[in-house]
């Protein structure tokens, strides 16, 4: 059986960009891989952007180790075809922020101890990196046609909404008018008080020490031409993401934390306006229908090695019955909604990974028989 | 100052089970009739949504089955607050606080700043309650953690000599004190065991102790009837066929998880704690699960 509702999706005329968002542990990146072998095969031009998959989802795609740069995936019978990448999120911050100033500056500003820690731990900048990615890629595709869908497994996180949040926390931290303060810059009709301002300059160098606030200053100045240049295209792709051509599905796993990650982004999607296409919940225990009182007959009659089948099925019901009850609160938004099925074999390659999303079983809403 | 309490880090990948476990050790640590406070940091409100009831800034009783834990959530704010009330005069400290541009820019732009505020908040609320006898960590997730325990190495050597650097010394040696450890929590499968070897690497390359790798939701491998039976009475050649499976493909799983907790032992050179997955239906019992994990 195929997934009827992610094929249509798939199947849309205008979609150019399809996002997995979720919360960690779900099988996001699986799936937006699962998602493209499938695409291609539907005769679409994919790539697919992930930022951290496993090794073997990578030899999945037959390649070595994901590249950084768009890389051809063979689709045995696709109609279409299959490009593949690792999104570099550090490569890609440096190219955002260096590609601001000149090469001495650049080599000053890689050792500058904010910019590392802002390229390497900030929790905005993956986010931030993803979606100037997804602008860029779209600039691509629409310039040449080289693609006419990309894929985004979104940054691994421990909140689904991180990739909502990510990218305003960092434009956020640019418009603090503390940063204006401590690069002695006009401040603005809404800026601080001047003995705020004072202050808040005596704080940073209290807390911070001399040599610190020195390199804060010099960092400062480059993020800030940086961000500007970057919230220009950011509009641009919120623009897009918020269209049409946009369709974000939200993933979880049945059991209660996932399911309120998904129902709080699902909230979210709605009031920022983006386009919600449809939930999938990865990762059901697959069990067969048999009707209850044939099943209670059965056990009756049966001998010991039928009996251990049995007591194994009723084990499977009883799991199956929990991950309903887990996943029933996403019920209430009636959003189009796929359960997929555990692999107990995991995904080994370009064949498994479409068979993925050939064993879905797919319903309209959950909470009902599979 | 008298000894300080242990403090048990617990961390592991997103979805594995990390709260489950954190609770189930401090009802395991509290069952021994110590007093236990669970901490969390940057709330995404783990303890609130696996207890069903507020956790805030000041340790509180939790609504646990048996009542004798204590939460605590621990921001970045109240981190800031407590460390400018230890390091400066009241009336500046109070001053800077009342800013929210200053307050967010300072926890997050200097780099480990925001982290070394947060440890540090935790540590010291072994100092403002001295009846605490235990504190566990519910720590951020793995992919964060060496940033996370590793901020005060960095921030030390970035800010010799200010104050935040003294803050980040002593916030490593109460890291590395023998009353801490940091247990690593995964699952017996590929993604999350890879990232748990390399957070047992991370934490050791630190020179912190790793206490216990624990394995959550472990099968038990089935028993398969060699030969498989003919279907019973009423039940269809298909449906018998497909029930089956179902015991196949879990024996097979439950096999492969065999594999990966040698793996992990092999790797980590530790033996790992195994935590059954619950019986399906009666949900996770944290006071339960408390029996299994033994004395870690």
């Amino acid at each position: 059986m195929t997934a009827p509702l992610l094929d249509a999706l798939l199947h849309r005329p205008h979609l150019r960009v399809l996002l997995c968002v979720g919360t960690g542990g779900v099988g996001k990146t699986t799936l937006s891989a699962a998602l493209a072998v499938r695409a291609a095969l539907l005769g679409r031009r994919v790539v697919v952007v992930t930022i951290d998959p496993a090794r073997r989802l990578a030899q999945a795609m037959g390649l070595d180790g994901l590249a950084h740069e768009p890389t051809p995936v063979h689709v045995p019978g696709a109609n279409g075809s299959l490009d593949a990448m690792m999104l570099d999120v550090r490569h890609a911050f440096d190219q955002a922020l260096i590609g601001q100033v000149s090469v001495e500056e650049a080599d000053r500003i890689r050792a500058n101890p904010f910019y590392r820690a802002l390229a390497e731990t900030f929790s905005g900048t993956q986010e931030y990196v993803a979606m100037e990615k997804i602008g860029e890629l779209h600039r691509l595709a629409a310039g040449d046609g080289r693609w006419d869908l990309i894929v985004v497994d979104t940054p691994p996180s421990a909140s689904a909404l991180d990739f909502l949040d990510g990218p305003n926390r960092l434009e956020a931290l640019a418009h603090n008018p503390l940063l204006r303060v401590v690069l002695g810059l006009p401040r603005g009709p809404f800026g601080f008080l001047d003995a705020g301002a004072a202050l808040a300059t005596r704080a940073l160098d209290t807390i911070l020490g001399g040599r610190l606030f020195a390199d804060l200053r010099t960092f400062l100045q480059v993020f800030e031409r940086a961000v500007l240049a970057f919230e220009s295209n950011a509009v641009e792709t919120r623009r897009l993401l918020a269209s049409e051509a946009a369709a974000f599905l939200a993933v979880a796993a049945p059991r209660p934390d996932p399911v309120a990650e998904a129902a709080a982004l699902v909230q979210r999607l709605g009031e920022e306006g983006l386009p919600l296409s449809g939930l999938v919940v990865n990762q059901v225990s697959p069990v067969v229908d048999v009707p209850p009182d044939l099943l209670a007959t059965a056990e009756l009659d049966a001998d010991h090695p039928q009996r251990q089948v049995l007591a194994h099925h009723r084990r499977n019901l009883a799991r199956v019955r929990a991950e309903r009850w887990a996943i029933e609160p996403l019920e209430r938004f009636r959003v189009p909604t796929t359960l997929i099925a555990r692999q107990p074999g995991g995904v080994n390659d370009v064949e498994s990974l479409a068979a993925l999303l050939g064993g879905l079983e797919q319903q309209a809403s959950p909470g009902r028989d599979v | 100052m008298p000894p300080r309490c242990p403090l048990h880090i617990v961390t592991g990948k997103g979805g594995v089970g990390k709260t489950t476990i954190a609770l189930a050790l401090a009802h395991r640590l509290a069952g021994e009739g110590a007093r236990v406070v669970i901490a969390e940091v940057e709330g995404r409100g783990g303890l609130a949504l696996a207890t069903g009831g507020e956790v805030g800034p000041e340790p509180a009783p939790l609504t646990t089955p048996r009542g004798e834990l204590q939460g605590v959530e621990i921001d970045a704010r109240a981190s800031l607050a407590g460390y400018l009330q230890r390091y400066y005069r009241l009336g500046f400290a109070a001053d800077l606080l009342q800013m929210d541009p200053l307050v967010d820019f300072a926890t997050r732009i200097a780099p480990g700043l925001r982290d070394i505020l947060l440890i540090g908040q935790v540590t010291h609320l072994r100092d403002n309650h001295p009846e605490i006898d235990a504190l566990v960590l519910d720590a951020p997730p793995s992919g964060r953690i060496g940033a996370f325990l590793g901020a005060g190495e960095a921030l030390a050597e970035l800010t010799d000599g200010s104050p935040i650097a003294e803050q980040a010394v002593s916030v490593m040696d109460d890291l590395r004190d023998p009353g801490c450890r940091i247990h690593v929590v995964t699952l017996l499968d590929e993604l999350p065991l890879t990232e748990a070897v390399e957070t047992v690497q991370v934490v050791r390359g630190l020179g912190l102790a790793v206490g216990a790798v624990v394995a959550n939701r472990c099968l038990t491998v089935p028993a398969v009837p060699d030969p498989l039976p003919p279907p019973p009475a009423g039940i269809t050649a298909a449906q018998w066929s497909a029930m089956i499976a179902e015991l196949i493909a879990e024996a097979e799983t439950a096999r492969g998880q065999t594999a990966w907790h040698a793996l992990l032992e092999h790797r980590t050179g530790q033996d790992v704690v195994r935590v059954p997955e619950a019986d399906p239906g009666a949900g996770v019992d944290p006071a339960l699960l408390a029996e299994l994990l033994g004395s870690l």
